[in-house]
């Protein structure tokens, strides 16, 4: 901190420092010069002094743990909970705001009409039952009798309607675009009639929040009325958010009466952990060899997955990003032996390793682990032998000696952009240039922000991620139809296979059979987008775990495995988290 | 300390001092970036996170990158940053000011004015201005920082030339019909060139604060560039958890350096001020 305070001082004095020391070479004053920088070195030293001693402190306190300070602490607040898990921000509990946009959300103190179980199937949480017609056209649900809001009023098919009315006119916030119409049968049925078929609809149905259409209007943010299990007692932005348990809430009864979150940062969250005064802090895998009194760190499997999308295209072409027209192709990263060395060559295990410092497993697709995963297309990778095999069979070889392999005079090198704000992604492409070095192929690692991504990466490698609780991202990462609509498929692929497939998983009528479609999309025993032999227009590398650090004691529930985002993919299970003593 | 006869050498003895101190820590730095094997750069080079050791004298980062290789090499990027933006500044200064002077009472009226400008707008945010529009990297950088730093040399020189302007060998040189360039060139700068050695040298500590500054707030090089700031904003949210080495180090050494040349820019203006000089 010392060094910090005297960098400031100095900045604040700026535009005058210089002068004022030239002004302080009269003759009378030749005598304080030196003393003063004298005085200047001993405050340096006593600075640094100040900091190895606050340094060396932290060092021990963090190796050895505080025993001292956590002897007294509650073992538990009995049925009310602290914790910091990052900033909530963003969308203030109104999906015209985006409210819903995040995995989990809205489960506290909203309901929807679908939720996902552990198992991260599709089951009703306002619809007691739904069905889907054979053309797949219709939707139709029945609303649960004993739903109320938080204001006791019953919970009705026109708020249904009104909702995704809403939804549908902003058009911003949710995809609604394939929904026609809905009408209400009676108070407690409700069909939706789609213009094409959408087994991903499920997505929208357990992401909206359902609204009260009586009491929705410009001030919703600030009372929001909802028919979830918690009622927002009190919100201070940036500060914290403290929620109360909802009295009406129709589900089994949460053991917690209070949850307050505390919007702190990563140290903030580990300080206040080690102060006892959080039950639940985040923590980033830097921090996760961190001890503390009487909390443990818990690590959750996440759907959040890391990857780099490689052009499929030769350089030279136009397309589009939003609205942006931009170039497109690579020529070496267009050729298949340069994308199939990288998916086998690449060890995903060591970079999950330094990166996460282990924290997080493998990808080998962007659903690893869910229900429309396709086990085929994991594989044994890390083969550097066999990735060079390739490289060479295709022509690609080391003339010159450099290092870099080299076909008809272009050398293997490309460009790899990552977000320069974004730690994780820019150690992945670090790791992940250091490993293709290996491979004899050159990768040039970029930071830029993301307009700039935007504008250069369908001419380049990009770290991507994505990882959700349903399969819709499959269809926008790799079907043809949506080049050059938003920033679907950056690589710009193209397989007819692939596509015939994500066409039928979407017009799938149960979840089951879209997902058979889904798992052939990736592979189908000749071809796919995944797998050792598959086009790797995007090589999927790597899922995070969350971390957290819990109280001990308290039982999280039975965790499904999480969506992106930390800060609300725990609260999928809060009505089963209790104390275990 | 009494007599104006002991003051004369002990001058010149601290200065070759603090010389012979910034031309060791240069000369280090230097060597080091070249002689540093860069493969310490790279991820897995040690074990990630490891406290200071034999091996790695400034520890490690969370990849397991050496720090005192890439504190090194931050430095090294820093210095030359700073010799470049420092000269740039001192150009700037040394032209405006001598113009101001010289040219006629429009030109001092304008340049009085862009001086003003510059120095009433807040230093940092003017950076931060500069380095946005020029788009970042080192161009952003050495522009941001070089259209900083030249007002208050500006304005010493212009006051130091107008004192020179009424003295008679110039009077002289004009009646002879020599031209304003040459005299600016010739009976000026050689009379204002320690006068800019000193702001040089002074700048000079200034500017790597503010590079790193910049860099520590995200508008310089991409993050992997190890720049000082870089490090510093890196190691900043992990000294709560005790990893202290990555942000006191590289913190240190750049205060060591910043320190040394600008204790060194004191003692060279002691020895070329008339007024202190005494020689």
């Amino acid at each position: 901190m010392g060094l910090k305070i005297i960098t400031i001082t100095m900045f604040t004095n700026n535009p005058f420092w210089y002068v004022q020391e030239h002004r302080c070479t009269l003759p009378q004053d030749e005598e304080i010069s030196p003393q003063k920088s004298r005085r200047v070195w001993l405050a340096a030293v006593a600075a640094v002094a100040v900091v190895a001693v606050v340094a060396g402190v932290a060092t021990w306190r963090g190796q050895s743990g505080d025993d001292a300070s956590s002897q007294d602490q509650p073992r538990n607040r009995g049925t009310e909970l602290v914790v910091a898990v990052g900033d909530v921000a963003g969308g203030e509990f109104d999906p015209l705001k985006g409210w819903g946009s995040r995995p989990a959300q809205i489960r506290l103190i909203h309901s929807s009409l679908l939720a996902v179980d552990k198992n991260i199937d599709f089951v009703g949480d306002l619809a007691s039952d739904y069905s889907v017609s054979d053309d797949a056209l219709t939707w139709s649900f029945t609303l649960r009798d004993n739903a109320r809001w938080s204001n006791g009023e019953p919970v009705t098919a026109q708020d249904v309607i009104f909702t995704y009315e809403t939804l549908k006119k902003d058009g911003t916030r949710f995809d609604l675009t394939f929904l026609d119409r809905m009408e209400a049968r009676d108070g407690s049925h409700v069909d939706f009639h789609l213009k094409e078929p959408r087994s991903t609809f499920v997505s929208q149905l357990s992401d909206i929040p359902i609204l009260p259409a009586k009491h929705y209007g410009t001030d919703y943010s600030a009372n929001p009325i909802g028919s979830g299990p918690y009622v927002v007692a009190d919100y201070q932005v940036g500060q914290q958010l403290i929620l109360e348990a909802n009295p009406n809430w129709y589900g089994q009864k949460p053991q917690f009466t209070k949850l307050t979150f505390l919007f702190l940062g990563e140290d903030a969250a580990l300080a206040a952990a080690r102060a006892g005064t959080v039950d639940i802090a985040y923590a980033p895998p830097a921090f996760a060899g961190q001890r503390i009194n009487g909390m443990t760190l818990q690590s959750f499997e996440t759907v959040d997955s890391r990857a780099l999308t490689l052009p499929t295209l030769p350089a030279g072409g136009r397309g589009k990003i939003r609205t942006n027209d931009v170039a497109v192709g690579n020529d070496v990263t267009a050729d298949p032996a340069i994308r199939k060395a990288l998916n086998i060559g690449l060890d995903r295990d060591q970079i999950a390793q330094i990166v996460l410092q282990g924290h997080g497993r493998p990808a080998y697709s962007l659903v690893d682990g869910l229900p429309w995963f396709n086990e085929q297309v994991a594989f044994e990778d890390g083969r550097t032998e066999d990735a060079k095999r390739v490289l060479a069979d295709a022509g690609w070889r080391d003339a010159d000696g450099d290092g870099t392999v080299e076909k008809d005079g272009r050398k293997a090198e490309f460009t790899l952009l990552y977000p320069s704000d974004d730690q994780l992604r820019s150690d992945l492409a670090l790791a992940v240039a250091e490993q293709a070095r290996g491979l004899g192929i050159a990768v040039t690692t970029k930071g830029s922000t993301w307009d700039g991504i935007y504008l250069d990466g369908k001419a380049n490698a990009v770290t991507w991620g994505g990882g959700r609780h349903h399969p819709h991202q499959i269809y926008e990462m790799y079907s043809s139809k949506v080049i050059d609509t938003g920033y679907n498929n950056m690589p710009q692929y193209t397989n007819p296979t692939v596509d015939g497939y994500l066409d039928q998983a979407l017009s799938a009528t149960t979840q089951d059979k879209a997902n058979e479609f889904w798992k052939k999309a990736q592979w189908d025993g000749q071809t796919g987008f995944a797998g050792e032999n598959g086009d790797a227009s995007i090589i999927w590398l790597l899922r995070l775990d969350h971390l957290y650090f819990v109280r001990d004691g308290l039982n999280l529930g039975e965790q499904p495995i999480q969506g992106h985002g930390h800060e609300w993919a725990l609260f999928n299970t809060l009505v089963q988290w209790h104390w275990t003593s | 300390m009494t007599t104006s006869a002991d003051r004369k050498p002990r001058g010149r003895r601290d200065l070759l001092v603090s010389l012979g101190v910034v031309v060791a820590v240069v000369a280090c730095v230097v060597a080091g970036g070249l002689l540093l094997d860069p493969a310490q750069m790279r991820p897995s080079a040690g074990a990630p996170l490891s406290p200071p050791s034999l091996r790695h004298l400034f520890g490690t980062d969370h990849l397991g990158r050496d720090m005192f290789t890439r504190t090194v090499h931050g430095l090294s990027l820093s210095l030359a940053i700073g010799v470049l933006t420092a000269a740039v500044s001192t150009v700037i200064s040394a032209v405006l000011g001598i113009c101001a002077a010289l040219f006629g009472r429009w030109v001092d009226g304008l340049v009085s004015w862009v001086i003003d400008l510059s120095i009433g707008i807040p230093h940092l945010i003017f950076m931060v201005l500069l380095a946005f529009v020029v788009g970042g990297g080192i161009p952003g950088i050495v522009l941001g920082i070089a259209l900083t730093h030249w007002m208050s040399l500006a304005l010493l020189v212009r006051a130091d030339v107008r004192q020179i302007r009424s003295a008679e060998f110039m009077l002289v040189s004009r009646g002879l019909g020599r031209s304003p360039l040459f005299i600016a060139w010739r009976h000026v700068t050689p009379l204002i060139l320690p006068q800019l050695l000193v702001g040089f040298v002074l700048m000079f500590p200034h500017v790597i604060l503010h590079e790193a500054a910049l860099t520590f707030l995200g508008f310089g090089f991409s993050p992997q560039t190890p720049a000082i700031g870089i490090l510093l904003s890196e190691g900043m949210p992990h000294i709560s958890s005790g990893m202290w080495w990555l942000a006191v180090f590289p913190g240190l050494t750049l205060l060591l350096v910043v320190l040394a040349i600008a204790r060194l820019g004191d003692r060279i203006r002691t020895v070329l001020d008339p007024a202190t000089s005494h020689g």
